[in-house]
């Protein structure tokens, strides 16, 4: 392609190799945090805190023995996060593909207000859902349970799930769906045969970014969870007190935190934009 | 936008198979229900939001009306408007909102430029691509939290490897960066800038990627080149794209507050305190229900609104979806 035709006014090798520069200095500083974060959850203690920062060091998987074998082990909430990021996906996607084919395919006057009213439910700031809810809750002894949190990330998930499945139903030509038609299909047989196979790797992608946002809540699962039902995330934060942190101890929950939501990122790059714009952009 | 085409194509070549009534061909027992079999789909998630967001909401208008007391007694008092004009007399209200318009704006803008240059550099390169979006996306799939807690070690005044590189070159020695107005909101614009312009970045390069060559080809016959066709050729088709990315990343900016709340707390002294975090201190810290839902209520219309420039965005003008 011509990709690198542009004639800016600079000298040939800045155009040629400006670009890679600029790119692997941009990928050094999104590296960077993440590499000296797992570096420093394989330091001990002392060399942690050196200054000048140590960049060779006798590593030691002490703090990941600890966090899964130790007195206080993080199995419990990695435990509440898998229910609660499993539970809001599969409730999520299953509402959200048969909602989101109906409102592909529904011919309706008031179709985007209704659109624009499903999205909102999303875009309503957190504290905004969570102070009702934890009103309700309070009242139906919700707080503290997984249905609770499951139920308060299907409101960010739900609507997030029909947009997108949508965008992904919108693709599917609705010629195909007569063709079944004509041979005698049913409208359900229709949709189930012949336009949800062609959108499976679209819900695969959906079920894996509501997933990633479940897993990676903090706000609700703060409110609503105790020790018993608590999330990853908010077990993070609570390594963190006044009286000293376990700095090692934190920078290896998160690494155990964010390793698998960095994997599902990039297992589904493809689906990444139109996922996190709910299909408002397509590569 | 190209979806609008597809479905006209789809309808289009529906009439020409089947003539006039082709939703006439397939339900046979869903005919006597009055309503339509993709009405009938949504119908469940539709209960279902409706249960999740009108009773929060009719729950929350409610409390904003009510001195809501959980001790000694749980029991709400109404007091009429008295919240909302305690909120308009509040000058930390009126502070955190202007701390949100700098913290939004400040990332808005900053990533706005730097995710525009990444996205016209990585289209430029030849090899490459796929390895850098790799390495882009991870931030954004981190937890708020865990972004919090690496930039709280990497700002730490007396370990942390940023401020240690700062201290190199004369800046903050001695100096908390956390610890002073002006460079944790800097600090908490950065953070934000980290882990989300690659977003705008792949929503920039995505439209980057379908602009048709000959649009360059024949910008090129009429002399523009260089940045003369990226400011008259590139950027107005790039507009829509910006757009979208501008209101995500608003209405994100104004919804969450995780990586404020666990490294500043919204300190020193409330110059990092966003319109989410005083709310959610109002309501769920200071229990003061009724009041944080008052001002919740705002925070909610505010960002309704931009949702609705969002669908604008998104769907086209009004009407011509339907």
């Amino acid at each position: 392609m011509s990709k690198a035709r542009g004639s800016w006014a600079l000298p040939a090798s800045v155009r040629r190799y400006g670009p890679v520069a600029a790119l692997g200095l941009i990928a050094t500083w999104t590296l960077l945090p993440l590499v000296w974060m797992f570096l420093s959850s394989l330091k001990i203690r002392r060399s942690m805190f050196e200054f000048p920062p140590t960049i060779f060091f006798d590593p030691t998987l002490r703090y990941y023995q600890e966090m899964f074998l130790g007195s206080n082990p993080v199995t419990p909430y990695l435990l509440n996060s898998v229910i609660v990021a499993l539970g809001t996906a599969v409730l999520s996607v299953s509402l959200g593909t048969i909602g989101g084919y109906g409102l592909s395919r529904l011919d309706l006057r008031g179709k985007k207000h209704l659109a624009f009213w499903i999205i909102s439910t999303r875009m309503a700031p957190i504290v905004v859902v969570v102070i009702p809810l934890f009103y309700i809750y309070n009242a139906l002894n919700l707080l503290n349970t997984h249905i609770g949190l499951i139920i308060a990330h299907t409101t960010f998930n739900l609507p997030f799930a029909i947009w997108l499945m949508r965008s992904f139903f919108d693709e599917v030509p609705v010629a195909l769906e007569e063709a079944a038609l004509i041979d005698g299909a049913t409208k359900w047989e229709a949709f189930r045969k012949v336009s949800l196979p062609l959108v499976l790797p679209g819900m695969g992608a959906t079920a894996i970014i509501a997933i990633v946002f479940s897993w990676n809540d903090f706000i609700f699962a703060l409110i609503f969870t105790s020790n018993a039902t608590q999330t990853m995330p908010v077990a993070a934060s609570q390594l963190v007190t006044q009286t000293g942190t376990l700095w090692g101890r934190v920078m290896a929950t998160g690494v155990v935190i964010l390793l698998p939501m960095v994997t599902f990122g990039v297992i589904v790059k493809r689906y990444l934009v139109s996922g996190l714009t709910m299909g408002a952009v397509k590569e | 936008m190209v979806k609008h085409q597809q479905t006209m194509e789809g309808s289009g070549v529906r009439s020409a198979y089947v003539g006039e009534e082709p939703d006439e061909a397939g339900g046979s027992t869903l005919e006597s229900v009055p309503v339509s079999f993709e009405m009938l789909l949504l119908l469940p998630s539709v209960i279902i939001l409706a249960v999740l967001s009108i009773i929060p909401l009719v729950a929350m208008i409610y409390l904003s009306f009510h001195e809501v007391n959980f001790t000694p007694v749980e029991e709400q008092i109404f007091i009429g408007v008295e919240n909302y004009a305690q909120m308009v007399g509040d000058g930390s209200f009126w502070n955190a909102w202007k701390v949100t318009v700098v913290y939004v704006g400040g990332s808005l803008s900053l990533q706005l430029g730097l995710g525009v240059f990444i996205a016209v550099m990585l289209h430029r390169v030849t090899a490459g691509e796929n390895l850098f979006t790799s390495i882009i996306i991870m931030p954004m799939m981190i937890a708020p939290v865990v972004v919090g807690l690496i930039w709280q070690f990497l700002l730490d005044p007396s370990f942390g490897l940023y401020t240690y590189l700062l201290n190199q070159v004369g800046l903050f020695v001695n100096q908390p960066i956390l610890g002073d107005s002006d460079s944790a909101m800097a600090a908490v614009i950065l953070m934000d800038t980290w882990q989300w312009t690659p977003l705008i970045v792949l929503i920039v390069l995505a439209r980057l990627k379908s602009i048709p060559q000959h649009l360059y080809e024949a910008a090129r016959v009429d002399g523009a080149t260089g940045i003369t066709q990226f400011r008259y050729v590139t950027l107005p088709l790039l507009k829509p794209a910006i757009a979208i990315a501008l209101l995500l990343r608003s209405m994100d900016l104004m919804r969450y507050f995780a990586k404020v709340f666990i490294t500043t707390g919204g300190g020193p002294s409330s110059s990092t305190k966003i319109i989410g975090l005083y709310v959610y201190e109002q309501a769920l810290r200071f229990f003061n229900l009724g009041y944080g839902s008052a001002a919740g209520l705002v925070l909610l219309i505010v960002t309704i609104l931009m949702g609705l420039a969002f669908v604008e965005a998104t769907m086209g003008g009004a009407g011509d979806d339907e």
